[in-house]
């Protein structure tokens, strides 16, 4: 435990000295007594002391003593829950248990879903698919993903991994803030406000969404939402269409030549009301208007895949020439990371399935296989992958029993939180290792168990910040990525 | 929540009824004699009603004083003269002949019982004081304030400076915030704060102060604690403490809370300056780096980063920021830095020149797609502590790689999308700690690549030549899901 929680009163902490020099009690008084009124009181409170962007010396506090390995992070998230049992974790034991019951030595009557808890028996499906032992790591992968078993070397992979939650919106709440309601901010937020951006010109926090995908289950905004921190560390969204980011463009009819000076005045006016008021939300909206001018020449610059040479969309496959496709997205992460965008996020849907699974994880492997495995080699070849963490994985695991009938060519999983896979490549994780073990049924963690808090605290970890310093104080409490759990899991790093 | 002691702070509320009641009978008795106007029954209820509220007022007062945060013998006066002032009071509203001599008598009690009262609730001279001499003038009475010992000021070239911070600046604060409520007429919660003893015995919760340690000490961390919370110190409403005034405190505490005159002998050198009153200098930092980080393998980067180095030129750090290089710090409190240009749009060799102030504190470089060619890269040549170079895309040709081979501490090089061949490939065999390099799209042939793996069998390099197998999807799919 960090000497943090014991000092529940410091003089020198950012905190504090930032409110003094924002706001001291007179001023204070004056303002809210003078019209600001009870409206605005909450918020001033609340978060008057954070300044944004983060100072020097906050930032100083957060990091570690030893240079980062990751300077960047691209998280492919597989929302819906892939199975582990299609992809990485091979159980051959299974395949002579088709249609058995579970055991309920197993189970330990743990709770299962609405979904299946009312079926008559858990019969066993065993992978319909086959298994091989790939590179020289000799790791086990699934035919369903070719070209991921061709850099499976390049992976650590972390077969161990529980979540606490069952359900998807909180499963991947609780993956993206670290908890499993919603309104924390998300990782990358938490990443660009602890360590914000080398590249002036593109937010540190960008996400794509595949269009490609079948939106069994929802995504929401919140997920990558800055939760109570300064608003200029939400996620921005790069879409597909004409206008990758809303409103960037000027609307027709104006040629834009005067907005600099248009935007130099607002700011003007925004800082009057900033000193008068002090209000952060101040700070993050010059901030985000001046980021938006800027990105009106990034953007399409940097959004514009035309002058990649054919042999790039070949290695991502031929989605990547589709935009808005994951494999384009894929493609459009290298393109961001390069420019050292600090963490791009990408959501790939369509994982959950309870019916025709095998049917459905032969459509997604195909979707994201080899622009996956494409991305890393074009990491690696350019050499990016030593810097960039990069992290494949969705919000829990499925079942060994069948939901629903089983056949011999179909059958379905239900939601499993208590194991399943993801994997890590590049900056300061072990190439071609695996990690942590499942029972032959896959059902319980036999070894190293990986919490979801345990990956946050080492994604933070390797981005050289000590989760348990990067702290913000909202509504009178200190809050973390990692609430008061996680483990940095030193097994995996290099 | 509703205790007997509750009803008993109700007095300073509840005495101000007979006090205005009682004067204004008396006033009401003048004014009918020189009116010549009959109001005795009004006279008559104004004493009886004010004589009820007077014995009220007593009751309510004992309450109060049974609490003990008052001084014992302020107590008492008040508490007779009030006590006497209900009785007067009493007789005045019975007697019908000579009724001035009790309501003159009552007048002049409830004059000096409400005297003793006022000095209970704001402090003994409360009346005569203005706050701002009470706050600077205060050099006279107290026995801690006499410690000031006899010491010959000067011998020879050595100066002796005395600092008395308690007396000096610690007693002001207390005596214009705190006494008031914690000194010998007032203790609440059983605290004063009037002398070395009271400070050091604490109050009824226990010791306010640890030496040395501000966070463990009440005295300091109850006046930060937010205005709202009961704890917090001077309570709603009153007169609060300056930031000055609570660094003062901290600082006070933070060097082990002397009640004594501290004395330095300082060798006196020409041009010294009157050196600042201690507990004005910036206070030390607290170290919240309490949690050991897990041991890293020492690679040579970690080595050279643990070594010593300058500050940066702070001119040469503005002038690079104004060109859009990003310079970060390589880790916390480390003066070594990497420098970024992927900001820059106009690039121009000035600002590789520029980087030459600062050779010996940037260890990682990133140049990726700056028109940096060989004339550049000529600066970087005493950059000894550089270990990972990033020339990717840029426009440097061999020529460049012998100067780049003879750095030191190079690691990391990425020369992919350059016009590198063979033949400069060959010269880094001869740098003595690459580990990487980078090598995809330059025009570099395998077999340059062999022969360097042949000289250096420890270098990591990079071709950027994997190709994917083609994998036949469609067997999957007619295989197993028909």
């Amino acid at each position: 435990m960090s000497a943090h929680h014991d000092e529940p009163f410091r003089l020198n902490t950012p905190d504090l000295a930032d409110l003094n020099e924002t706001l001291d009690r007179r001023a204070f008084f004056q303002r809210t007594a003078s019209g600001l009124g009870a409206l605005a009181l909450g918020s001033l409170l609340g978060s008057a002391a954070q300044a944004s962007p983060m100072s020097e010396e906050k930032l100083e506090s957060i990091r570690r003593q030893v240079a980062p390995k990751a300077k960047r992070v691209v998280y492919l998230f597989m929302a819906g829950g892939p199975s582990q049992f299609e992809t990485f974790d091979y159980k051959p034991k299974l395949a002579s248990m088709l249609g058995k019951g579970l055991p309920d030595s197993v189970r330990g009557g743990q709770r299962l879903t609405g979904m299946s808890a009312n079926q008559a028996n858990l019969p066993i499906a065993p992978s319909l698919y086959k298994f091989d032992q790939y590179g020289k790591s000799r790791a086990w992968v699934s035919e369903l993903l070719p070209y991921t078993a061709q850099v499976v070397d390049e992976l650590c992979i972390v077969k161990s991994l529980f979540t606490e939650q069952i359900n998807h919106d909180p499963a991947i709440t609780f993956f993206q803030t670290g908890h499993q309601l919603p309104g924390r901010p998300s990782i990358g937020s938490w990443v660009s406000y602890g360590l914000g951006s080398e590249n002036q010109n593109l937010p540190a926090f960008i996400v794509l969404v595949s269009k490609n995908a079948s939106k069994d289950q929802p995504l929401y905004a919140r997920l990558w939402g800055n939760g109570f921190l300064p608003s200029e560390h939400q996620g921005v969204q790069f879409r597909s269409g004409k206008d990758p980011v809303l409103f960037l463009n000027n609307p027709e009819g104006y040629d834009g030549t005067d907005r600099e000076k248009m935007l130099d005045y607002l700011t003007q006016l925004n800082q009057v009301q900033n000193e008068s008021w002090g209000d952060p939300e101040v700070n993050a909206r010059i901030s985000q208007y001046e980021m938006a001018f800027r990105m009106q020449t990034s953007v399409p610059e940097v959004m514009d895949t035309a002058g990649e040479p054919d042999e790039v969309f070949e290695l991502y496959g031929p989605d990547s020439r589709d935009k808005g496709s994951y494999a384009a997205n894929c493609l459009l992460a290298r393109k961001l990371l390069e420019k050292d965008v600090r963490f791009v996020q990408l959501y790939h849907q369509g994982w959950d399935h309870h019916g025709s699974l095998p049917k459905g994880m032969v459509k997604q492997c195909k979707q994201v296989d080899q622009a996956t495995a494409g991305l890393i080699v074009d990491l690696k070849r350019r050499g990016i992958l030593e810097d960039t963490l990069v992290i494949w994985g969705g919000e829990f695991g499925r079942t060994v029993y069948s939901q629903g009938k089983l056949s011999a060519a179909d059958y379905g999983r239900d939601h499993h939180p208590r194991c399943f896979t993801m994997w890590m490549a590049g900056a300061g994780v072990k190439p071609g290792f695996s990690y942590g073990q499942t029972d032959d049924f896959s059902y319980n963690i036999v070894k190293d168990p990986v919490h979801v808090h345990d990956v946050q605290a080492t994604l933070l970890h390797l981005l050289g910040v000590d989760h348990e310093q990067l702290v913000y104080k909202y509504q009178g409490r200190r809050f973390r990525l990692t609430d008061v759990h996680g483990r940095v899991v030193n097994e995996i790093l290099t | 929540m509703f205790s007997i002691e509750t009803i008993g702070r109700l007095h300073p509320l509840l005495v101000h009824l007979p006090i205005g009641i009682l004067l204004f009978a008396a006033a009401l008795m003048v004014f009918a004699r020189i009116t010549k106007s009959d109001l005795g029954a009004a006279v008559s209820f104004a004493w009886g009603a004010g004589a009820f509220m007077a014995l009220l007022s007593c009751a309510v007062g004992l309450l109060l004083a049974q609490s003990g945060d008052y001084d014992a013998d302020m107590v008492q006066v008040h508490q007779w003269t009030g006590l006497l002032t209900a009785a007067l009071g009493t007789v005045t509203f019975f007697t019908k002949k000579y009724r001035w001599i009790p309501a003159s008598a009552t007048v002049i009690v409830l004059s000096i019982a409400g005297h003793y009262g006022g000095n209970l609730t704001h402090g003994e001279g409360y009346l005569f004081s203005n706050g701002e001499e009470a706050f600077q003038a205060e050099q006279s009475s107290k026995p801690l304030e006499e410690q000031t010992a006899a010491v010959s000021d000067s011998t020879g070239k050595k100066l002796i400076r005395r600092t008395f911070i308690y007396r000096d600046q610690i007693v002001p604060v207390l005596k214009a915030k705190c006494y008031s409520c914690h000194s010998a007429t007032k203790k609440k919660g059983g605290l004063r704060l009037d002398t070395e003893a009271f400070i050091k015995k604490g109050g009824k919760n226990g010791s306010v102060l640890a030496a040395g340690n501000p966070a463990k000490s009440k005295l300091f961390t109850y006046l930060l604690l937010p205005e709202g919370d009961d704890r917090h110190m001077p309570p709603k409403g009153k007169l609060q403490l300056t930031r000055q005034q609570i660094a003062i405190i901290q600082n006070w505490i933070q060097r082990g809370a002397s009640f004594k005159e501290e004395i330095e002998v300082i060798e006196q050198s020409d041009g010294d300056q009157p050196i600042a009153a201690l507990s004005l200098l910036p206070l030390p930092v607290d170290s919240t780096e309490g949690v050991a980080a897990a041991p890293e393998k020492p690679d040579l980067e970690a080595t050279l980063l643990s070594k010593p180095v300058n500050a940066p030129d702070q001119q040469i750090l503005k002038k690079l920021k104004a060109q859009q290089v990003t310079l970060t710090k390589m880790a916390i409190g480390s003066e070594y830095l990497s420098a970024n240009f992927v900001n820059t749009k106009d690039f121009t060799p000035e600002i590789v020149q520029a980087l030459q102030g600062i050779e010996n504190q940037v260890v990682r470089l990133r140049l990726t797609g700056q028109p940096v060619g060989d004339q550049d890269v000529k600066h970087l040549a005493q950059f000894k502590n550089l270990t990972r170079l990033n020339l990717e895309n840029t426009k440097i040709t061999d020529s460049s790689l012998t100067l780049l081979a003879a750095l030191p501490n190079l690691e990391h090089l990425n020369l992919y999308g350059t016009a590198v061949t063979d033949e400069g490939l060959a010269k880094l065999a001869a740098s003595p700690n690459l580990k990487v390099v980078y090598l995809w799209q330059t025009r570099t042939t395998p077999e340059g690549v062999k022969r360097l793996l042949k000289a250096r069998p420890d270098l990591k390099v990079e071709t950027g030549t994997q190709q994917f197998v083609k994998p036949d999807t469609n067997k999957v799919l007619t295989n197993n899901s028909k």
